[in-house]
């Protein structure tokens, strides 16, 4: 039975999942190639592994692991400050040269996209094997970094194939050879099944992915909720996630949180981190013209223990001011000065148009006509002197302490040289090489 | 202890403490219940410590003292039970026992000293009222009371006692900072202070009061509201904190009248808010002589016009109100028609009865 293939001989849908290869550590290989080739690292202000380049992952480094550790097992790693503004300019590059190729891209994350490709075969005169192919070169040409590609019937069986082989792989699973990559894949490691329904499948004797996709309907509804259902068909090759191309432009709720090290129990240090998130949020909200009806405040401690409170406003607004009041409620129920915090988040949820507003009996209406046109102008403010020039002064107290103190503290390369006529917030566009001649 | 009981009786009795008894409670004990008999009575008590409600059931045969069982586990065997008649029994180390014809149930419960002594009731000033009177003025206001944790001074009821052309009125506020629902009934009571009742402690009165067939005495004691009638008491703990200082907030200059059919606006504004419920639940009003138009709608959710007759003869006037605030009065008013006043786009408005009780309802306007 085991050899038996899921038989679907054509391709109902054709979706493409592309991962891009270390992709932080890619990123400064791209810019300083004189890094091709080395061990690489990234992470350098927070102290912990960001991302190992493949060189530096044959030496045993893994995300996550002590800076400390990692130069221990690799003395000759470059070990860098992360370069956000850089890494996100190449991954706009790579979504776009997918654009080329289809409509239908979905961002998924900053090194991560899904492609439908179903139907393009007659466009590009050649199978979908081939478009794929051709989709890698370009990035990997034109930016110089290397990504893994995997194609299949479905978004879970895409992602399989990605991650098949890895790096610079390129993996096409057709309907009648999805079980032989499924075979001696561990159900764990199948996209969206996690330990707890790995351990609940085991006691039924399923092991890998394939015992699960062979399992009939009626023990997998009578079992399993609905995405466990729907992963099942997935596997099994029919499509039932769809990818959604737009990026995007709606949200249910906006969430800001900032990590800090090292850790502190500094009750105003901690509020200005909460208070500076608040702002973050907020901002994002008024540019897609929403309002939060509910605020969810929350504080993670140096080990790792999350703490959060949701509060429910009396109008809907993305006015910090407005908001103040709930989030220092939220932090004193929550923050405890004996624990040491690590991380500060606020979430604005339940966010309705702020077009439409209700006035309140107790407050007067004048003073939120007022609130209105006083963010207007922080709004105007910062879009011509960049984000943060107008803030508020609970924010204030983060300077206190450098985002990521201390030996490690220092700036990424782009942030310290810039292009003619730029300044520390307004840049241009394009990443920075730094080729040496 | 003994006790023979009416099946029926006893099932109602227990099904109105299971609101309280919560199984889910923090304290383990608060999940049971505590059944004292007296002389041709038996008390059925419960507690969450924030409301205290104590059901008397009338019984023949009863000996002296008390049993604590869990409220739900008893109140499930005796809906079940086949027979008219019940006894139950206490046996040793607390255990209970339930026979009904040939059906015999043994239940573990545990010391009724470990359960929260009930509040003493005794000694308090008290005034009477209908019962059908004290329902239909909570019903009046507290749909308007604020569900929100932070603001738990508005998560009830304010009830005072006000003084209008020589005469005294009970009277009880509800607002959620958006809407405020204001009605006063003539009564000649003490009420010495102003008091918040949270909404879970009127819902359990209301429960507790059933049909409202009977007189509630009302009473102040320790920070307790005591709600008495013939069969239960309610003990409720008042919440804390400051009312707003809700007399500003209603509008006086307000000459701008409606009158409208009441049923007619719940009509249309039902209609309307099909469609402004993906919008906030906004809805605009333009009132031009004799006729009130309705809308709603934008170009992503689609948009919905009526018009409608109305009583009004002033300048022509524009304003957006949230629909559910309307048909939230508007279904709990009795009389045919509704008075409007309104002043600008901006101000608050208010709605009340016409021919009708002392109610009235403060909402504030929308932008849309």
């Amino acid at each position: 039975m085991e050899a038996q293939p899921l038989t679907i001989r054509s391709w109902p849908r054709a979706i493409l999942h592309l991962d891009a290869d270390a992709f932080f550590a890619s990123c400064e290989q791209a810019i300083h190639p004189e890094l091709k080739g080395k061990p690489v690292i990234t992470g350098k202000e927070r102290g912990i592994v960001a991302a190992a380049s493949y060189e530096a992952k044959a030496l045993g480094v893994t995300r996550g692991t002590r800076l400390s550790e990692a130069k221990r097992a690799c003395p000759e790693a470059v070990i860098l400050p992360s370069d956000y503004e850089t890494y996100s300019l190449f991954s706009v590059r790579m979504f776009d040269i997918l654009r080329r190729f289809s409509p239908d891209v979905e961002e998924y994350s900053i090194d991560e996209a899904f492609v439908d490709l179903t139907g393009l075969r007659r466009s590009f005169h050649g199978p979908y094997g081939m478009i794929a192919r051709q989709m890698q070169e370009t990035i990997e040409q034109e930016l110089g970094i290397t990504v893994s590609v995997g194609v299949s019937l479905s978004k879970v069986l895409a992602k399989i194939a990605s991650k098949h082989n890895k790096p610079h792989g390129f993996t096409l699973i057709p309907g009648r050879e999805i079980h032989r990559y499924l075979r001696e894949l561990p159900l764990g490691k199948v996209w969206g099944i996690g330990p707890n329904t790995t351990e609940f499948m085991r006691k039924f004797g399923i092991k890998t992915a394939l015992a699960f996709a062979r399992k009939e309907e009626d023990f997998i509804t009578k079992h399993l909720s609905k995405p466990y259902q729907e992963i099942w068909h997935e596997l099994n090759g029919r499509s039932i996630y769809p990818v959604v191309p737009e990026s995007k432009s709606s949200y249910q709720s906006i969430s800001k949180a900032k990590t800090f090290t090292p850790a502190s129990n500094d009750a105003v240090f901690v509020f200005a981190q909460l208070s500076k998130n608040l702002e973050a949020a907020c901002i994002k909200a008024r540019r897609y013209k929403l309002a939060a009806t509910r605020l969810i405040v929350f504080l993670r401690t140096q080990d790792f223990s999350d703490r959060g409170v949701e509060l429910r406003l009396s109008r809907p607004t993305a006015y910090p001011a407005e908001l103040f009041g709930a989030l220092k409620q939220g932090f004193h129920e929550l923050f405890d000065p004996e624990a040491l915090y690590r991380q500060t988040g606020v979430v604005l949820a339940g966010l309705v148009p702020s077009s439409v507003i209700q006035y309140t009996l107790f407050e007067d209406t004048a003073r939120i006509e007022k609130m209105a046109r006083i963010y207007d102008a922080v709004d105007f403010l910062s879009e011509r002197f960049g984000k943060y020039a107008v803030h508020h002064g609970s924010s204030l107290p983060t300077k206190l302490q450098a985002r990521h103190e201390g030996e490690r503290g220092d700036t990424p390369q782009r942030g310290s040289e810039l292009f003619k006529g730029e300044n520390r917030r307004q840049r241009l566009g394009l990443p920075m090489l730094h080729i040496k001649v | 202890m003994k006790f023979v009981i009416e099946k029926g009786l006893f099932q109602t009795g227990l099904g109105k403490i299971q609101g309280i008894a919560e199984r889910r409670s923090t304290i383990p004990i608060l999940s049971n219940t505590v059944i004292s008999g007296e002389k041709n009575k038996i008390n059925i008590v419960a507690t969450d410590l924030e409301i205290g409600v104590m059901e008397i059931i009338e019984v023949d045969k009863v000996e002296k003292g008390d049993i604590c069982v869990p409220a739900r586990k008893l109140y499930d065997i005796v809906k079940e039970l086949s027979e008219e008649q019940v006894e139950v029994q206490r046996g040793e180390n607390f255990w209970i026992s339930i026979k009904a014809g040939k059906s015999v149930f043994n239940l573990p419960g545990v010391d009724p000293k470990e359960f929260p002594t009930f509040p003493s009731i005794e000694g308090a000033a008290y005034f009477t009222m209908g019962a059908s009177t004290l329902l239909d003025m909570i019903e009046k206001t507290v749909f308007a009371a604020s569900s929100e944790e932070s603001r738990f001074n508005l998560n009830g009821i304010y009830m005072e006692k006000i003084n209008k052309d020589k005469r005294d009125y009970f009277r009880m506020v509800a607002t959620d900072g958006h809407r405020l629902s204001v009605i006063d009934k003539e009564l000649r009571l003490t009420l010495e202070r102003g008091i918040i009742i949270s909404r879970r402690g009127l819902t359990e009165l209301r429960r507790a009061l059933g049909d409202g067939e009977t007189e509630v005495t009302i009473s102040l004691k320790d920070n307790n509201c005591i709600f008495k009638t013939e069969q239960t008491i309610v003990v409720i703990r008042l919440l804390e904190g400051e009312y707003p200082d809700y007399q500003q907030v209603i509008p006086k200059e307000n000459d701008k009248h409606i009158v409208i059919e009441r049923k007619e606006f719940i009509g249309a504004l039902r209609r309307a808010q099909v469609i402004a419920s993906e919008k906030g639940e906004g809805v605009k009003f333009s009132i031009r002589g004799g006729t009130m138009e309705i809308r709603t709608g934008g170009p992503d959710v689609g948009n919905v016009q009526e018009e409608m007759k109305v009583d009004y003869s002033g300048d022509p006037l524009d304003v957006s109100f949230n629909a559910r605030y309307l048909l939230d009065v508007l279904n709990i008013m009795d009389t045919e028609k509704i008075q409007m006043e309104l002043k600008e786009e901006l101000n608050s408005g208010l709605i009340r009865p016409v021919n009708g009780e002392d109610h009235l309802y403060v909402i504030m306007p929308m932008r849309l």
